[in-house]
Formats: C-alpha cells, structure tokens, sequence
C-alpha cells in the first residue's frame, strides 16, 4: 500500500512538472510583449540577445562584444552565430516568441517581412550621416523609411585566376559573349579547365542568371519594377538568351561532369589553378584563402552581349541588421548596432575579419583581395544592384532548377525562359 | 470491493499514462491542431498579420502546385524502392546472421555500423565514394559505369538517394528480423525437418509465418521513413539536379522556410498526413492480416 501511495504521488509529481515546465515556456513569452526601458537602469544583469546571420571573421566578433560588454558593465551580450540556414533559425526564433534585440537578415524581399518588428531608424540624422547613402536604400521599406541598417558591400560576378589566364596567353580581359568564348578555348588549347561554375547550387545560377536580367539604364530596382508591372518579359530581354551561351560554355569548357560541382569544390578549384573561372562574390574571400593563400585571383565582370559596355558587376549592401522594436532594452540594443556597424572595433570586424567594405563610410584598409578589386570598379560606378535580393518572394525556387534541367538537357532555352516569366508572380 | 479495486486500477492506471499522454499531447497533437489552424491562412511565417484565406491553400495545392505532385510522385516511386529493397535485403542478411556462430557477431555490427554513423559523415563517405571512388575504380577497370555523372543525372541520382538510405538503415531492419528469427521455436523447425521439408520450405512456411510481426513492423517502419524521407535530401543531394530528387517532406520545408509561405506548407502537410494514413492503415492490415501464432 505504502508504495502505491508513493508511485502515485511521484507519478503525480512528474506530471505537474512536466505541465508547469510548459506552462513556463508560455509565460516568458508573454513578459516580453510588454517591453519597457526601464529595465536597463536597474542593476541586474542584462543580456542582450543578438542574432547574426553569418559566421565570418568570428575572432574579432568576440573581440568587440568583448570590449562593449567592458565599456557596459553588467551587460551580456548573446550572440547566436547562425553559418547555414539562418532564415529558419530566425524564424523559428520569432515564431516561438524569443526575437532577438539585434538581429541581421538578407536586405530586400526578405528584410520587408521582419520590417514590422523593426525600429525605425528615419529621424536618427546623427546615427544615419554614419552611413553611406547608397548603403542605407538597401534598408528601406515601401514607404522609404529606414528600418535596417547596412552591413558590408559584398560584390558578385565571374571571378578568374590571374596566373592561368597569363599561361593561356590571354593579355586582356573578355568584355563580350564572343572574347569569352574565345578566352574559354585558348585556355582550353592551354589544357586548362576554364569555367568552373559551381552548378549544383541552384543560388549560384540563380544569382549568375542576373547578370543576363540586367539592363543598365535601369540598374536593378527598374528591371525589377519593370517585371514586377509586366511591362518587362524575359522573352524581351535584350542579353538574356546569352546566359544559355555562358552556360553552353560553362559545359563545354568545364569539368566532366559538371551538375556535381558544389561551391566549395568550385573555389578549391579556382584557387588551387585547376580551373580558371567560377562565379561568385567576394564574401567567399576567407574560403579562397584557406584553400590557397597566394592565390592571384580577381574579378572579371560578367559578359552578357556584343557590347563591351554591357559588362556586370553586382554590388549591394546585401545583409542588412534590425533592432527589434518591442525589445526590452531597446536603447541598449541601438547602441550596440551603432556600435558593431560604426565603431572603429566594427569596423575592424567588417575590414579585417570578413574583409568586406562596410556600408558605414570608413577610412579603414579593406584586408580582401576581391573587395579592393571591386572597390574600383564601385569608384567608377560600373557595379550595378541586385537583383535576386528584390525579386518577388518564391521565384528563387524556380530559377535554378530550371537552369540545371537545362544543363542536363531536359529543357530547352525556351522552355526555361518560359519558366522564369511564369514563376516571377508579384504576391 | 471487487469494483472498488478496478476503479482504483483505473485510476492508477491513468497516473502511469498520464506523462507520456501529455507528452505526446504537447509535442505532436497540439502541433497537428495548429497545423489546422494554420493551414487556412495566408501567412508568411514571420508576420503578426494573418490573412483568413479559407481553402484556397488546398486548392492551390490541387490545381497550381506542379512541384508538389512532382515530389509526391519521386516519394511514392521512392517508397516502393526503398521498402522491397531494405527489407528483402535485410531479411537476407538477418537469416545468415542469425545463425549462432562467433562470425556473426561480428557481421551484425558491420552491417549496423552505418544505422549509428552521423548523416553528415554518411555523405561525406558517399561523396567520396561517387567522386575519387569511382574515378578510381573506372582507370582500374575502365567500366563505363564508373564515369558517368551519378549526381548530376536526374535519373541516376534517384538510386544513388536508395542505395544510400538502404546501405545507412539495413542494419536496424538486420536486428529486428534476427530478433524475430531466433524467438523462432527450434523444435518446429526440426519437426518440419523430420517432415522432409527442404530449407527452402521451412523458410517459407515455417520461420517466415512466424516472423510477420516482425515483418509488420519493419514495413511500417520502412514505409514512414520513405514517406518522411528529409535529411538525406536536405543534406546531400538538396533536391536536385534539377527537382529530380526533391521529396515531400523538403517541398513542404522548402514552402515554409524558404519560400516563405507558411499557411500553404501547413496545409501541404495535412494533404499528405491524410494520405500516409491512408497508406499506413491499408499496409498494417495487410501485414497483420498473415501473423500467426507459434
């Protein structure tokens, strides 16, 4: 009997444990709907929650929390470094109630759909002047109000080996469909793997097919506007039936079995001078030099006509970093963005740790190769924006898979082109 | 006093279930029944506005979503791969195994130790295994087979995906069937033998008779882990090349997270929870059907 008694109340115990523990997790949820700065006077410990989309140049992000949580004291600042998948984990996080104070997400499409948690950055003059102007567009919502504020530049387009290209004989760089072909066999000649392209990522040949969207005139936001209207068709582009040529080269000229190549294969490849170009942005600087340190890479601006003016080279403020409105520490978490996006510390972390530009006007050496040799085409102003970040939601999904079929030869350029006008749908 | 006692049978009963019931509760049902709700809105997931949109996400699903059926068609041509194969060969496998000998122990744990390997080394194995592997093996014997591009063809990648799942879960079918094998009585198979029956025979009417709830259970088995086959795509193959391999459970992923339309992924899942029900129920009445009592 005395046991009984004894299993029961354990058995009871266990489940009001159990209960109370998810009982638990709804009440911390509600508590933080009521935000109030008060909290920040008080003495106790405060922890700041931050989200960080990428997990570059780690060291000096340590370094720098470690020196604002010095300068704060009794402040903790949590970061939560997110390497693969950050959009699920953040959303995740925003479903369960638990939204970071500070937090970073891609700019454009993306970013819209976080923008109602956001701060609204418009009236701060002093903190926006950090800024460079073409860098807080990307931060805007519909209405033109500042709701995030930019990160680094990154820059996309082919990118090529200094050393093959010279060994191939090649003295000046391809500028049309035609010179890139002509490029792609004088390497081959040279029985070097000219084209790289790292076709098992469906993003990667999404992002490479912008390169044929683009029209100058236009830059990124007007061939989007233009599609977004109907006003625009795939089928009306003027390059981009060329992006099948690149591709057909990209098949021809690459490796064996192409469909197989990830983006880490492709980068090993271009710094190791087994293939002569890929495509992709600088943001894969520190992979290219854990792959090879000495390797002479740079830029080469996509081709995409007979029109040597036509070359693209994409450049954006592509991430971009929310304060969460209804945190508790709001002024807190401001400061703390103002911070690790303008502070000298900062700007040691976006510099020398991810080596990017930042978008906060800086008078720091950039340590990445790739982005000094963007940075003079920026000067010039030949980069042009993107436009895979602004597209409507869904369409990325379709893209790359419809170039890979290609490839394969199970579509043909038609029916591709068919498919992208069909999946780009304005919601 | 008789109904004294069951009543408090009862209730002890109830407190000792009780954990696990609430357990399951908030962990699958109260997740199912906001599933519901979800699925009939227009929701992205993130927002705090939700559109009331009835059941135009089941009828899109029904009328404007090509990639979902041609998900579902690659899980159902997958199951049906996945569950003869595993399971034919598992049994083989298992009836060698289960032969009390000091070799067999050692069989048993070469063929589990894929079973307990991390999925992220099992596809750097596998990555191995189709890129210098075969490279390898094709200047070794210059076999056509070796060269050819098993990743990035539509139709070689979809075997690639069931030799891989097969090869990594063999081992956990392996030990349920020997489980069953050896609760065999040995003297029905000796009397069967005395009978005259060949091995064959007592294979067929004898052991395997005896083993159907084991075989009951490795097909249910088999068949919810085709059906919710998510891992090995995300992390190996990511549906391509070209959506070749993209599998239900990845579409509906890929609507939530990726595409961001939150309400629709919910209500994909419903559309395909009702149907492994259906295919669930049918296939256990079915096995059940044939188990027999020793």
């Amino acid at each position: 009997m005395m046991k009984k008694t004894l299993a029961v109340l354990m058995t009871a115990a266990l489940a009001a444990s159990c209960l109370t523990a998810c009982g638990g997790g709804g009440s911390t949820e509600e508590s933080k709907g009521d935000s109030g700065k008060d909290s920040a006077g008080s003495g106790e410990e405060i922890t700041l929650k931050v989200f960080d989309a990428h997990a570059y140049g780690l060291d000096e992000y340590a370094e720098m929390a470690k020196k604002f949580e010095e300068s704060h004291p009794g402040v903790k600042i949590e970061v939560q470094h997110a390497a693969n998948d950050s959009n699920t984990l953040l959303q995740s996080r925003v479903n369960s109630g638990d939204i970071p104070d500070v937090f970073d997400v891609e700019s454009g499409t993306s970013a819209q759909k976080y923008y109602e948690y956001a701060y609204d950055w418009t009236d701060e003059k002093d903190v926006l002047d950090k800024f460079n102007e073409a860098a807080l567009d990307t931060g805007k919502d519909a209405d033109g109000k500042i709701m995030s504020l930019p990160w680094t530049y990154e820059n996309m387009g082919l990118i090529y080996n200094k050393d093959l290209f010279e060994k191939a004989g090649i003295t000046e760089l391809p500028k049309t469909m035609d010179e890139l072909e002509a490029a792609c066999e004088k390497l081959d000649a040279a029985g070097i793997t000219a084209f790289a392209l790292a076709a098992k990522e469906t993003w990667v040949l999404q992002q490479l097919s912008t390169h044929f969207m683009m029209d100058k005139s236009l830059d990124a936001k007007g061939v989007v506007e233009k599609l977004n209207s109907g006003d625009l068709k795939f089928k009306d582009m003027k390059n981009f039936q060329n992006i099948f040529r690149l591709l057909d080269l990209a098949v021809k000229y690459g490796p064996d079995k192409p469909l197989e190549v990830d983006w880490e294969t492709c980068e090993n490849m271009l710094a190791n001078g087994e293939a002569a170009i890929i495509h992709m942005g600088d943001w894969c600087q520190s992979t290219l030099d854990s792959f090879n340190p000495d390797a002479n890479l740079a830029f080469l601006p996509c081709p995409v006509s007979d029109n040597a003016d036509d070359v693209t080279l994409l450049s954006s403020c592509n991430w971009t970093y929310i304060v969460n409105k209804d945190s508790k520490n709001l002024d807190l978490a401001k400061e703390y963005l103002e911070y690790i996006l303008t502070s000298e510390e900062g700007q040691k972390w976006m510099c020398d740790g991810v080596g990017a530009v930042p978008g906060a006007k800086t008078d720091m050496d950039v340590k990445g190769a790739l982005a000094n040799d963007a940075s003079t085409y920026v000067e010039e102003g030949k980069t042009n924006g993107w436009i895979h970040t602004i597209e409507p939601n869904g369409y990325a999904d379709i893209v790359g898979p419809a170039l890979q079929a290609y490839m394969t030869g199970d579509m043909t350029a038609e029916q591709v082109t068919e498919e992208f006008q069909n999946g780009w749908v304005v919601q | 006093m008789k109904g004294k006692g069951k009543t408090k049978d009862l209730l002890i009963f109830a407190l000792f279930v009780f954990p696990a019931v609430a357990f399951v509760l908030f962990s699958t049902d109260v997740p199912f029944l906001m599933n519901l709700y979800y699925s009939v809105f227009d929701w992205n997931g993130i927002s705090k506005d939700m559109e009331f949109v009835g059941l135009q996400n089941f009828v899109n699903i029904f009328t404007n979503d090509a990639l979902f059926w041609k998900s579902t068609a690659f899980t159902l041509k997958f199951s049906v791969f996945y569950v003869v194969i595993v399971n034919v060969l598992s049994l083989t496998v298992a009836l060698v195994m289960a032969k009390e000998k000091k070799s067999s122990s050692v069989g048993r744990a070469f063929y589990y130790i894929p079973y307990i390997i991390s999925l992220t080394a099992i596809s750097l194995i596998w990555k191995f295994i189709l890129g210098p592997g075969f490279e390898a093996l094709y200047q070794v014997t210059g076999w056509e087979m070796f060269n050819w591009s098993w990743l990035g063809t539509a139709k070689l990648a979809f075997f690639v995906v069931v030799i891989m799942t097969v090869w990594q879960n063999l081992g956990f079918y392996m030990v349920n069937y020997i489980a069953g094998i050896i609760a065999v009585p040995k003297e029905l198979i000796e009397a069967a033998k005395i009978d005259g029956a060949n091995k064959f025979q007592v294979l067929r009417k004898v052991t395997v008779p005896l083993i159907m709830p084991a075989v009951s259970i490795c097909m249910l088995t088999s068949l919810t882990f085709a059906f919710k086959l998510f891992d090995v795509i995300m992390v190996f193959t990511k549906g391509g090349p070209a959506n070749s391999t993209i599998s239900v459970a990845y579409n509906i992923y890929k609507e939530a997270f990726v595409n961001n339309r939150y309400g629709m992924a919910t209500a994909k899942s419903l559309v395909f929870v009702v149907f492994v029900l259906i295919v669930t129920v049918i296939q256990l009445k079915v096995t059940k059907s044939k188990e027999v009592e020793a």
